[in-house]
């Protein structure tokens, strides 16, 4: 549990910071498009890295605990990541969704203290999770063999990881990769082997950006969230030796778990501060316009938009909150997906709405890119589509009402 | 069907078609080989370019497709043969069932690059719709004959202004509506003054049909519904210039134009109508317009459905298509009776002729919404692969949201469906 001091003072920071964020990004005299002044994102960014907000892999560095999704979670919940996530995403999803990019790659290390070839000690690496499958959800049995893997030490092979996931998320151009993979169960039986490695088998392995047979290409444009690196990286047969795995087995997926839950966290997180802020903007445009010889907030029309956005907004930071200051390390992993689920299809259903609404009541303006609401719907729509559709992600939670474990 | 009588194989259609020709098949054979064409049209030249627009629309040069556009007869439909390109067979289902199945068709391809070729019907409209002989004999017959021979001459629509966007929609806000557009009278004609924004095809048009106030003659205020008057403008005009065009979320290919009018002079034969008769037509105008606003999101919906059949036929789930997975066939039908409920009522408005209020404002109202409801659902099935540019779906969700503000927001739309219920009796039909 964090003391409120210390979140009132987080809050604090941040709202400093998010102000200067924003005039930076799209204030007058920068060089904006639609998406802000991306220019100035690594300058924001390394702004964040000296608050401590930015995840540490190496054991050393302040953020390794104290960032979003430092080691911190594991004894005071969520609760600093969601406030840093939900600030941060005020101003801009994609720069938050940097911060939780590392953050979730630095999450998969579980505190690994390991070292990589290439990155020198007290360096602070770029690292990146690598768990998304080409289409689906993880855990979901039908995507095991479709994405990345991990392919244990045979007769005729060392260790290795193999396959693509073409939706890598990074701060920037990653140092480092931590494959969050199945452990390729080809040689088990069928169905039996699915299960197994759906439940239970699987492997968190660190892989050197630079390694001989991994690829990593650019996705191309996509809808929102700009300011953040998507990258497809390909792992062609990468030798996965000894020391490179954090966990393999039961603790691996547990690993998997917390990195697929907090990835869905952090970006309801960041939808709530997208649209809590879309909210404000809306109200404010609409105080100070007039049509129909009132205000535009006199229509009732426009009130139902953004009591609609409102309850919105409160929907989901009452499911974001179910579990927040439990820490991490004691929430039981169905428990725990069950909750990311819910949360990250509140996105879906209450984020999207809200924004959409706030767009509405600027009527044509709120479709110019202008006047910011028109990223903010592109930014939602990004968030919404990460890592699952709706219908995927109510089949593995209806699959861990029955199982009750993932 | 085989072990049917006769009759009963009679009954059932067992055709190979798929439903875009069965939908066809139920049209009359003007707007069938209508169809055809609109739709040839959009995929050889609106679907290839959609994607290379949408990422830079400012570099992009419309004039070889409008007047592609022009030479296959779609820019002069306003006016049957010989005057225009709209079949004579046609006269009896109206322009109005053209016009909607051209936006379906140019909005699947693209909805911006629909949006650049279209905006010039609206435009047109103005001047049919005034019912004024003069005006259309004046501008409509000469656009019409430029536009036949393959050199293509556009017309935009303009009655929004920075502070009356809905207010110039709807009856209930035009009253109090700040508008700066005023017109007054001058020897010769009128000098108009003022400003319009978010006018598409404003950037190219070389005449727009402007709605100003004409300044009363008895000293009160000027006010939309009893002083609005609509004026021909001309590309060249002294005093009168284009402006920014606005970046958008969407439909990025068309323009949305600032217009500028510093006094200008706008000779007494450039008036379209009556003196103040402007609230009335453009309510007309509107009536008319929002049938094929409904059509655009009816092809934009169309286009993420194709784009969700696409993608889950094409990617792999445990060594299947996504497609062949329940969930997946769920989803994709839902969308599926979306858009097919929005085409059923986008066609069944094209025969309303002459347009109505209801009418008009349900469809668009209804399509606006379901299509991006449809777009959002097309991202969603997609996931991480709809927010990629590559895959259509984000374009869709980007383009039909469009579809709730523009021609009046939906709140406005749906306010308009109420206003004419108000004069229907609507016992009177049971």
């Amino acid at each position: 549990m964090v003391a409120t001091d210390d979140l009132a003072l987080i809050e604090q920071s941040l709202t400093r910071f998010g102000e200067h964020a924003t005039d930076t990004l799209f204030g007058p005299g920068h060089d904006r498009g639609p998406d802000g002044d991306l220019d100035a994102v690594p300058s924001l960014l390394g702004e964040l890295v000296s608050m401590d907000l930015v995840a540490d892999p190496a054991p050393t560095g302040v953020g390794h605990d104290v960032g979003v999704w430092g080691r911190h979670v594991l004894d005071d919940g969520c609760r600093i990541s969601f406030v840093a996530l939900t600030s941060l995403a005020e101003s801009c999803a994609g720069l938050a969704s940097a911060v939780h990019a590392q953050g979730i790659g630095c999450l998969a290390l579980d505190g690994w203290f390991g070292t990589v070839a290439g990155v020198s000690p007290g360096q602070r690496a770029v690292t990146a999770a690598v768990f998304v499958p080409r289409y689906g959800v993880a855990f979901d049995e039908r995507t095991l063999r479709d994405g990345v893997r991990f392919v244990p030490e045979s007769a005729t092979s060392p260790p290795c990881v193999h396959g693509a996931s073409p939706f890598v998320w990074a701060l920037e151009r990653p140092d480092w990769l931590v494959v969050v993979a199945p452990v390729d169960s080809a040689g088990v039986e069928g169905d039996a082997g699915a299960r197994r490695a759906a439940r239970s088998e699987w492997a968190i392995v660190t892989v050197p950006a630079e390694s001989p047979g991994v690829h990593i290409a650019d996705v191309g444009a996509r809808v929102g969230i700009r300011a953040l690196r998507q990258y497809e990286v390909t792992f062609d047969g990468v030798p996965a030796p000894d020391g490179a795995v954090v966990a393999i087995g039961e603790r691996a997926a547990r690993i998997a778990t917390r990195v697929v839950a907090c990835d869905w966290l952090g970006q309801s997180a960041m939808a709530v501060g997208s649209s809590h802020r879309a909210v404000s903007e809306a109200r404010t445009y609409t105080e100070g316009r007039y049509q129909g010889g009132q205000t535009i907030s006199g229509h009732a029309a426009v009130q139902l938009l953004l009591a609609e956005a409102d309850h919105d907004v409160a929907v989901m930071n009452a499911v974001l909150a179910t579990h927040a200051d439990e820490p991490l390390g004691t929430i039981r992993d169905d428990a725990l997906l069950r909750w990311a689920i819910s949360c990250r299809l509140a996105i879906g259903e209450h984020a999207h709405r809200a924004v959409t609404n706030c767009v509405q009541a600027l009527g044509g303006y709120g479709y110019m890119d202008d006047f910011g609401l028109s990223k903010r719907l592109r930014d939602v729509s990004a968030l919404r589509s990460r890592h699952g559709s709706r219908e995927q992600l109510l089949l593995l939670l209806d699959g861990l009402d029955e199982s009750g474990a993932a | 069907m085989d072990r049917l009588a006769p009759l009963g194989r009679k009954l059932y259609d067992t055709r190979v078609l798929d439903l875009w020709e069965r939908d066809t098949a139920t049209l009359p054979r003007a707007l069938r080989r209508r169809r055809r064409a609109y739709r040839e049209f959009s995929r050889q030249f609106l679907s290839p370019l959609a994607l290379e627009v949408d990422a830079d629309p400012e570099s992009y040069d419309p004039w070889p497709l409008l007047t592609e556009s022009a030479k296959r007869g779609f820019q002069s439909e306003q006016l049957p043969a010989p005057l225009g390109t709209m079949p004579v067979m046609s006269i009896p289902t109206g322009l109005m069932f053209h016009t909607a199945l051209k936006a379906e068709e140019f909005s699947a391809g693209c909805a911006g690059l629909g949006l650049a070729v279209m905006a010039h019907d609206l435009g047109a409209a103005a001047l049919m719709l005034s019912g004024d002989l003069t005006a259309i004999r004046r501008w409509l017959v000469p656009l019409c004959r430029a536009n036949r021979s393959g050199n293509p001459r556009l017309a935009a629509f303009a009655i929004t202004e920075p502070g009356a966007g809905s207010d110039v929609e709807d009856t209930e806000g035009a009253p109090t509506a700040r508008f700066v557009t005023t017109a007054r009278r001058c020897a010769g004609g009128y000098v108009l003054n003022g400003q319009k924004i978010f006018i598409s095809g404003g950037r190219h048009a070389h005449l727009v049909a402007v709605f100003a106030a004409l300044e009363p003659d008895d000293g009160r205020a000027a006010h939309v519904q009893d002083d609005w008057t609509c004026f021909v403008v001309e590309r060249g005009a002294p005093g009168f210039r284009t402006g920014r065009s606005e970046h958008k979320l969407g439909q990025r290919a068309s323009d949305a134009t600032e217009l500028f009018f510093d006094d200008v002079f706008v000779p007494e034969e450039n008036r379209v109508g009556a003196e103040r008769s402007g609230w009335a037509l453009n309510r007309n105008v509107l009536n008319y317009s929002r049938v094929p606003v409904a059509a655009i999101a009816l092809g934009i919906a169309q286009s993420a459905l194709e784009a969700a059949i696409e993608f889950t036929r094409r990617v792999r789930l445990g060594g299947r298509a996504a497609l062949s997975y329940q969930e997946v066939q769920l989803a994709v039908a839902d969308m599926w009776l979306d858009v097919s409920a929005m085409r059923g009522m986008v066609w069944q408005a094209a025969r309303h002729s002459p347009s109505s209020q209801g009418v008009s404002s349900a469809a668009k109202a209804f399509c606006g919404d379901r299509a991006f409801a449809v777009a959002n659902r097309s991202m969603d099935l997609l996931a991480d692969h709809g927010s990629l540019s590559a895959n259509r779906a984000e374009k869709a969700m980007r383009d039909s949201r469009l579809n709730q503000i523009y021609e009046g927001t939906n709140q406005i739309n749906r306010l308009a469906v109420i206003e004419a219920f108000d004069t229907t009796d609507l016992r009177s039909s049971t």
